[in-house]
This record gives structure tokens, sequence and C-alpha cells, in this order.
């Protein structure tokens, strides 16, 4: 099991570099001159210059690279040309929204997907089952951030129960920012949600047609007991892999959100780093949100050696 | 036994007729899409060119059968002018990544090697990259637009058929017919072009559905965050946007353009679905 662990995470320090290179490739080499395209094409030559020599751009392409690689190994990641600020500083604080939002969105994914998809397959052959799957299926169809106006409409506008968007700092009112982030992780949630319904559902159907269902049942554990115990524990390996695929679009998902109720995460930090042409930042968080996206493709691999013990190979 | 058998036979019949259903009621809302694009394209009940200030957020009646946004441009026409846009770039996206895709997938296995550990890794990669991420890197560089959307959702879409060609080429590469083509010495491409690209269009064809319906949902989120089409072309993404500053004067302009985007999407899944299951009923197993 450690060489497997160990080739993985080569595999995984390779596949960040490459990510590395090529967000770098797009961003910086691609562009021809960055400070052309930071200042817009009214700048003054001065002022370019001026830009280019903070940036180091007078450096050769592979020697900006290694530093820019370097420097965020050692946690610096740039100073910001929008605010002047190092980024670093700045992805941390959009991070206290980006991440307890996520980690929501993906709590309520689990436990609706977990649990209308077992009832789905307890009921496969039931009206109430087939009803579950059409629902799946308007959920797939619905785009996440029409999803999140219309709960504004409902719950915002109409009823009055959250608000329709902002974000109060944490240190100020824990409550009221949990109270804030509620909306957003439900519009999140609601596609990821129909998907992994979708996933699970047919994971057990595959599952409780096996031998092994059948003799726990004539030993006298109740339906229940098999499907939560022994059936969703053996269908866990697509779960698993589909929860995987699902955090690029749950990284995703969060950009377009944050945007929909003005939360100040980093996807509304990235959108605004756009507008304000700040390639610096711009270059940050896209290796951050999609080193996130391969870590954790890297920890669902890993995750298969402990669910399913026949992936783990012996020693000879 | 028989009844067992019979039982059997009554649920694979049920679960076609399901698909039959789905795949006409899907091709129906299709159909219906691609026809309003055409027409738009001579005949809207209003003209959307001009603003019109004195009918501005109306409400649906008669002769705005939507009602009117804050322009007092008639939603109706308008979101039939923004389904040419969808199907443009959904169109245009799906064949970058169908086109590149398949010819990564087969060269990487009619190549096989390192070649293929590459190209395989490559595509790994590229899926790591959410379109919304692809479309801001674009977007940053060469600046937002219908171009920045398309090439986004189309680089995303190929390692998806790449990874279909592949695994799909492989099973048939491994046949007796190819062997045989093989040893009457056919090159590696003529067998990738006449052996396996034939054998593995059907899987193709029901991916692109999906994938058409993936890039109009992508096409959309774009649209409302300002990467995609620019004003003054009408898309759905964008009135969508436009509305939320009106959401608790006009909440039926936050509803009508979201309509529209779920019903294609909805459409395309259903045919898409229904294709998979007549086309390859081994994969329609559990679902």
């Amino acid at each position: 099991m450690l060489a497997q662990f160990t080739n993985k995470l080569i595999g995984f320090v390779l596949t960040m570099l490459a990510a590395a290179v090529l967000v770098f490739v797009v961003l910086e080499v691609l562009p021809g001159d960055p400070a052309l395209v930071m200042l817009g094409p009214d700048a003054q030559p001065d002022t370019l210059a001026a830009l280019r020599e903070q940036l180091g751009l007078n450096q050769p392409v592979v020697f900006r690279f290694l530093s820019w690689i370097a420097g965020m190994l050692w946690g610096d990641f740039g100073i910001s040309y929008a605010y002047n600020v190092p980024v670093l500083g700045l992805v941390a604080d959009r991070l206290a929204v980006t991440l307890p939002l996520a980690l929501m969105a993906i709590l309520i994914t689990v436990v609706l997907a977990l649990g209308l998809g077992v009832f789905a397959a307890a009921n496969s052959q039931r009206l109430r089952g087939q009803l579950v799957m059409a629902f799946t299926q308007f959920g797939i169809a619905i785009p996440s951030f029409w999803f999140g106006l219309l709960l504004i409409l409902l719950f915002a506008i109409h009823l009055g129960w959250f608000p329709a968007g902002g974000f109060p700092e944490w240190s100020k009112d824990p409550i009221a920012s949990l109270h804030a982030l509620v909306l957003p992780a439900c519009a999140l949630a609601l596609v990821q949600a129909a998907i992994l319904t979708r996933v699970t559902r047919s994971a057990l159907l595959e599952v409780l047609h096996e031998d092994f269902v059948r003799t726990a049942r004539a030993k006298g554990l109740t339906r229940r007991e098999v499907l939560w115990r022994h059936a969703l524990q053996n269908a866990l390996v697509p779960i698993a892999t589909v929860m995987g695929l699902q955090f690029a679009s749950l990284v995703a998902g969060t950009i377009v959100i944050e945007n929909v109720f003005a939360l100040p995460g980093l996807g509304r930090l990235i959108f605004l780093a756009v507008e304000q042409r700040d390639l610096v930042v711009v270059r940050v968080i896209v290796v951050l949100l999609v080193g996130m996206v391969i870590l954790m493709n890297y920890l669902v691999d890993i995750a298969y050696l402990f669910i399913d013990p026949r992936l783990r190979t012996r020693r000879a | 036994m028989i009844g067992a058998q019979t039982g059997r036979f009554a649920k694979i019949r049920y679960r076609l007729g399901a698909s039959w259903l789905s795949l006409w009621l899907g091709g129906f809302i299709t159909l219906c899409l691609f026809a309003t694009a055409i027409l738009s394209y001579f005949w809207t009940p209003h003209s959307v060119a001009r603003m019109n200030m004195r009918a501005r957020l109306q409400a649906p009646s008669l002769d705005h059968l939507l009602g009117t946004d804050h322009f007092g441009r008639d939603i109706l026409s308008l979101l039939m002018i923004g389904s040419q846009s969808a199907l443009k770039i959904g169109i245009v996206a799906v064949a970058i990544g169908l086109v590149l895709g398949v010819l990564l997938g087969l060269a990487a296995t009619a190549r096989g090697g390192w070649f293929e550990e590459l190209a395989m890794r490559a595509s790994d990669l590229l899926f790591a990259f959410p379109v919304v991420l692809l479309a801001i890197m674009l977007a940053a560089t060469f600046g937002p637009g219908s171009v920045t959307s398309m090439i986004a959702i189309g680089v995303h879409n190929i390692p998806i058929f790449a990874r279909l060609t592949r695994g799909g080429a492989k099973s048939i590469l491994a046949r007796e017919f190819v062997m045989a083509s093989r040893v009457a010495g056919r090159s590696s491409s003529y067998i990738a072009a006449l052996h396996v690209l034939p054998n593995v269009l059907n899987i193709l064809v029901v991916q692109a559905t999906i994938s058409f319906a993936i890039a109009i949902l992508a096409d959309a989120a774009l649209g409302y965050l300002g990467l995609g089409t620019q004003p003054p072309t009408p898309t759905w993404g964008r009135m969508l946007k436009d509305a939320q500053s009106f959401l608790s004067q006009s909440p039926y302009l936050a509803i009508f353009p979201g309509l529209a985007i779920a019903f294609t999407v909805l459409g395309l899944n259903l045919f898409g679905d229904a294709l998979r299951d007549l086309l390859d009923p081994r994969s329609s197993q559990g679902r």
C-alpha cells in the first residue's frame, strides 16, 4: 500500500506542476505583454515600463516561471496590482467565506443524495421511487445560479427568512454569517445532489442483486439494515468517484453563486480581478482552485484503497 | 421460472417504452428549440432593436405575452433571439470537443506507448479545469465574448470525448476483424478511421447530446457572469443577470429565461438518455 501511496503522490506533484505550466502559459505567455493587458492600450510608456519592472517581465520566461513556483512554495503569492497588497492575505480572507460555503454545500449534497438515492433504490418499482428520479431530471436541468435567484425571490424577498445577499464578518456575528450562507449552499447543492442521487440509486440497485444481500436478509436483518449497512457500503466506490468528479463543478459553482449572492469569497475575488485585469491575482486563484480539484481527485483515489480492500496490492 | 422470464421481458419492454417516451418528449422539445431559433431569424412578435421606455417592466399581457424588460423590450422576442446564441455556442463547443477529442483518442490508441500515456495524462489535466475557470483565464487575456465562451466549453469537452473514443477503441482493436485487417497490411490510421470510428459512433452521438445540454448550461452561467456573448446580443444568461436588479419589482423577468434554459437542457438530457438506452441496451441496466 505504501508503494501505491508514493506512486500516486508523484503523479499528484507532476499533475500540479503541469497545471501551473498551463496557467502560466495562458496568462503570461499567450498575451504577449501582460503589462499591456493589465494597463490597457492607452497606457503611458513609462507606466508600462514601471509595471514590467515590478512584475519582473524583463527576465526570461523560464526564470519567471520558476521564481513564481518557488515563491508560492514559500508562501509568497506576489502583490496584487489592483489592491497593492500581498495576494496571500487577500486569498486567505476570501477562503474564510468560500471554504465554509463549499463544506456546507457538500454536507447538504451528501445528506440529500444518500437519503433520496437509497429511497429511490428501495422503491425502484414504485411510483414514489420514479417520482424522485423525475425530480432529479429537473434538478440536473436547472442552472444553479437561476435556482439561487429563485431562492432569493422566495425566501429573501417574499418570506424574508434569509438575507438576499452580502456577508457579515465571522468575527462580528458568526450566527448571521452562517445564516447568510444557507441559501447559497442550497443553490449549489441542488444540482450536485440531483446527479449524486441518480448515481447512488443505480449503484445500490446493482449491489442489491448480489448474493450477500440475500444472505443478509435470510439471516434475519431488516430491509433497512441491509440497505444502509450492507448495500450502501458496497456501493460506495462509484458514489465516491462521482463525488470526486463533482468537486470540480462545485468549485466552478462557488464562483457563480458567490456572484449571485454578492459573497466576498474567492469566486467574487477572481471575478473582480478579471474585470480589473489583475493577472497576478487571477493566476494565483486559478492555480489554487485547480490544485484543490486535483488534490480532491488524489484523495478519492486514496479513499478507494480504504473503501475497497480488493484494490490494495498485496506484497508479493 | 416461466413467470420470472415473462416478468423480466415485461420489465425490459416497460423500460424501453419509457425510453421511447423520453425520446419523443426530448426530441420534441429539442425540435421546438431549433424551430424557434430559425423562426427568430425571420420573425419575432416585437422588434428588440428599439427601446421603448414607456413600456418598461410591464407584466405579461396579451400584447407582450411574457412582459417587457427594463428597456421596454418584449421578453418573448428576446428569449426567441436568445435561443440563437445558445444553439450556436452549444454546437460549436460540442464540435470542438468532438473533433479534437476523437482525434486525440484515436491517435492515442493507434500510437499506443508513451504517446497514449501522455495524451491521456494531458486530457486528465484539462479535465481538472472547470469551464468557468477556463473562461476566466481566456477572458483575462483576450477579453470576454462568445468566442471565449465557445473555446472554454469546447476545450473542456475534449477530454470527455477523448476518453470515450479511447475506451471504445481499445475493446474494438482487440477483436478478430481488426486483427485480420492488420494482417492484410492496413495502416493504423486506416483501421482507426474505417473500423474503430463506426463502432464508437453510437456512444459519441449520445455523449454529444449530453454535452450539448451541458454546454448550454455552461454558456448561460458565463453569460450571467458577463464573460460570454456581449450585449447588445440578447442571451438567456445575460437576461437573468439584468433581471436580478429588478427582482422585487418584476420577478417574472427572472422566471422566463430560467425556464427557457431548464426546458432546453431537460429536453436534450431526456433525448440523450433515451438514445443511450435504445442504442446500447447493456448500459441501461439499473438506470
